[in-house]
């Protein structure tokens, strides 16, 4: 039947296609992994710049906000809805992170 | 292994290990210990330090067992490199949907809060921290963290060892400050984890977000023992590329964070 072998042609054709397809991307470089030895370090060169640029403003950034003084509001009322403890944690009634910087101490 | 028969196919068929029983029941002991631990069992700190440090130690030989196969034994070929994609893939996958959770557990309550908190986000009674101040920072070191794991990795592609080095140097130190800020605003914090949905929510969330970036730090610090051992070679460095893309999810998860937690919830 016609139509049978036209089916079987277009099945072979199909797979010919899939083949080369495949061997086309076994060769080389995987796709997003570069291209030549030049070309990759141009990109090298590029991200260090970036990188080396990005440095100074984050120290920049740094020294400013820790610059500028630390405006806590004032204390918050005691709300019976917060601080609520009705067990002790496994490292006792304080914060975990009072305990750690030794702010809980002078509280026990 | 035996090196005398040729293999005529390109997978890798591992050979019978321990670390798997013995990392369940390390994990078993942890959380047996953990729950003994938070509920003041006597012994249960024991019990999950030790789980814990049997997991630790599970990690290291296993990973190490893997290093071996891949760079000594050559068992990592171009069709077991596809299945660690792969492998990756799905594992950052499945922590995208860990996160969504979390955002999902904060815009419940935040979208259209309820009268028991005021009707207002934040809670009532809750004082914020600032996003332009440590949050903005810790938001541009990690940027330029994955501006610098992207100088490494074309580093890597053109053979400058040296300079992959330097690269991967300047990334980790990045993500120790990025992990020592926050370690400031969590003790600088007004509120805990404890007072209510609001503390409770940015704690799981930023808290989760933090433990992925030290293991992340450690991923990349292992990159960069390896790549000064010469582990890495231009068409093969799926380790390299592993904890790459893992740092990228871990900082686009900030990202996240930074808009709806610290920005749009803090506001």
């Amino acid at each position: 039947m016609a139509s049978t072998m036209s089916l079987r042609q277009a099945g072979r054709s199909l797979a010919g296609l899939a083949r080369t397809n495949l061997n086309k991307t076994k060769q080389g470089v995987r796709n997003m992994s570069g291209g030549s030895y030049e070309e990759e370090l141009a990109n090298t060169n590029m991200w260090r710049n970036v990188t080396f640029v990005g440095l100074p403003c984050i120290v920049g950034l740094t020294a400013y906000i820790f610059s500028q003084a630390h405006h806590h509001g004032s204390e918050q009322p005691a709300y019976s809805y917060l601080q609520i403890r009705t067990k002790e944690f496994p490292w006792g009634k304080a914060n975990l992170f009072d305990v750690l910087s030794g702010k809980a101490k002078s509280e026990e | 292994m035996s090196g005398s028969t040729l293999q005529r196919h390109p997978f890798h068929l591992v050979d019978p290990s321990p670390w798997p029983i013995f990392g369940s029941l390390s994990a078993l002991c942890t959380t047996i210990g953990a729950v003994m631990w938070m509920h003041s069992y006597v012994n249960g700190g024991f019990m999950f330090a030790f789980g814990f440090a049997g997991l630790l130690y599970t990690m290291a030989v296993w990973w190490r067992d893997i290093v071996k196969e891949a760079t000594y034994e050559g068992h990592h070929t171009v069709a077991v490199q596809t299945g660690l994609r792969w492998g990756m893939i799905l594992f950052i996958v499945s922590e995208i949907m860990f996160f969504f959770a979390f955002f999902w557990a904060f815009f419940h309550p935040s979208i259209a809060p309820g009268i028991d908190l005021g009707g207002i986000w934040p809670p009532k009674g809750i004082e914020v921290l600032s996003p332009w101040e440590v949050p903005l920072l810790n938001t541009l070191i990690l940027l330029l963290s994955g501006a610098s794991v992207t100088w490494a990795h074309h580093a890597i592609l053109c053979g400058e060892k040296q300079q992959t080095v330097y690269a991967l140097g300047v990334t980790i130190i990045l993500a120790i400050i990025f992990t020592g800020l926050q370690g400031l605003e969590y003790v600088e914090a007004p509120f805990s984890i404890s007072d209510g949905v609001y503390g409770c929510t940015f704690f799981l969330a930023t808290g989760f977000h933090g433990f992925h970036v030290f293991v992340g730090t450690v991923f990349l610090t292992v990159c960069l023992f390896r790549q000064s051992f010469g582990h890495f070679t231009p068409s093969h460095h799926f380790g390299f590329e592993a904890a790459a893309w893992y740092w990228h999810f871990v900082d686009v998860v900030w990202l996240f964070l930074f808009v709806s937690i610290y920005w749009w919830g803090g506001q």
